[in-house]
């Protein structure tokens, strides 16, 4: 499964938003919000659900990647984000090795708590293209290959 | 002129964690630099004895395990190239990253010499794919890109 713009970095984050997909409301509220711009009350009108499980659902499909929120005034709107999705056994499989791959928890353990704290500080520089991921590793002291998993998993990258 | 593609370590370790490293490459030729062999395999293995958690001792030996099978292959290259014609372009780099990151340009780790490798093909008329998922670094690459009218595509690995 690929989904444009997602980082899909374990098969529990797949399952969940396969599992937010799965729903008739929310595939519903897609369909409606589909290149358009609304609040959760117009879209509790149009597609007829309560308004309560309308925030329900946009709060899980905003958490899955597949709308985002933003406010202009006192309104909060939503829209849909652009996404395509792709799924089948090799998809899985590279999921699966990404998974594999996770290194947050273990340079953690191996290093210290502190380390978070540190990319905190330099996982931003390095988003907005202000610092290199060969200095980043440089100053969190460890391997590129620790730095670069570091950031990625942790949305730098 | 055939298309050279340079990769940086982002690259190289993007696809990696995806699975797809050797899939990718197959049946092409990557360069990269000295440097970069240096950052995926010399410095990791350097290290590897002094881990202590063996889970992230694996991964890491995994990773430079697949790198070192994939330059025994060809796959991946580090081309004996002569870098005094772009010595001069690789030094503007350096200074380049220093500007944007705010710090001296003797305290600059970012791998400058593949910029220079990117720039040394593009002057032979070469086009250039240069993969890399490091953005101060990318930047860097299109403003010599643009500056000398080079045919060099920056990718990143989604």
């Amino acid at each position: 499964m690929s989904m444009n713009g997602m980082n899909i970095s374990s098969l529990d984050t797949l399952a969940f938003i396969l599992r937010v997909l799965s729903r008739v409301g929310v595939l519903r509220l897609l369909a409606v919000l589909r290149g358009k711009t609304m609040s959760a009350e117009d879209l509790a009108e149009e597609v007829g659900i309560p308004i309560s499980t309308v925030r329900k659902y946009l709060t899980e499909m905003e958490r899955a990647g597949i709308v985002e929120k933003f406010r202009t005034g006192n309104a909060t709107l939503y829209r849909v984000r652009e996404f395509r999705i792709v799924i089948s056994p090799e998809v899985v499989g590279s999921v699966l090795e990404r998974e594999k791959t996770r290194m947050t928890a273990d340079i953690i353990k191996e290093r210290g708590i502190e380390i978070v704290k540190k990319l905190r500080e330099i996982g931003p520089l390095v988003k907005e293209g202000k610092l290199s991921i060969y200095d980043a590793a440089e100053m969190l002291g460890v391997t590129y290959v620790e730095a670069y998993a570091l950031l990625e998993e942790n949305g730098y990258i | 002129m055939p298309e050279v593609i340079i990769a940086n370590s982002s690259a190289i370790i993007a696809l990696q964690r995806r699975g797809q490293l050797a899939t990718s490459l197959k049946g092409k030729t990557v360069f990269i630099t000295r440097r970069i062999y240096e950052e995926l395999v010399d410095k990791p293995l350097k290290v590897l004895s002094r881990i202590k958690l063996p889970e992230l001792r694996d991964k890491i030996k995994r990773s430079v395990s697949e790198i070192i099978s994939l330059i025994e292959r060809g796959t991946i290259r580090i081309p004996e190239m002569d870098f005094r014609s772009v010595s001069k372009v690789m030094d503007e780099a350096r200074l380049r990253i220093a500007k944007i990151e705010g710090i001296s340009p003797d305290k600059v780790k970012a791998d400058h010499t593949v910029i220079g490798l990117a720039i040394y093909f593009a002057r032979k008329g070469h086009t250039v794919i240069f993969l890399s998922n490091d953005k101060a670094i990318n930047s860097v690459v299109e403003y010599f890109s643009k500056r000398e009218k080079l045919k060099i595509k920056v990718r990143t690995i989604p």
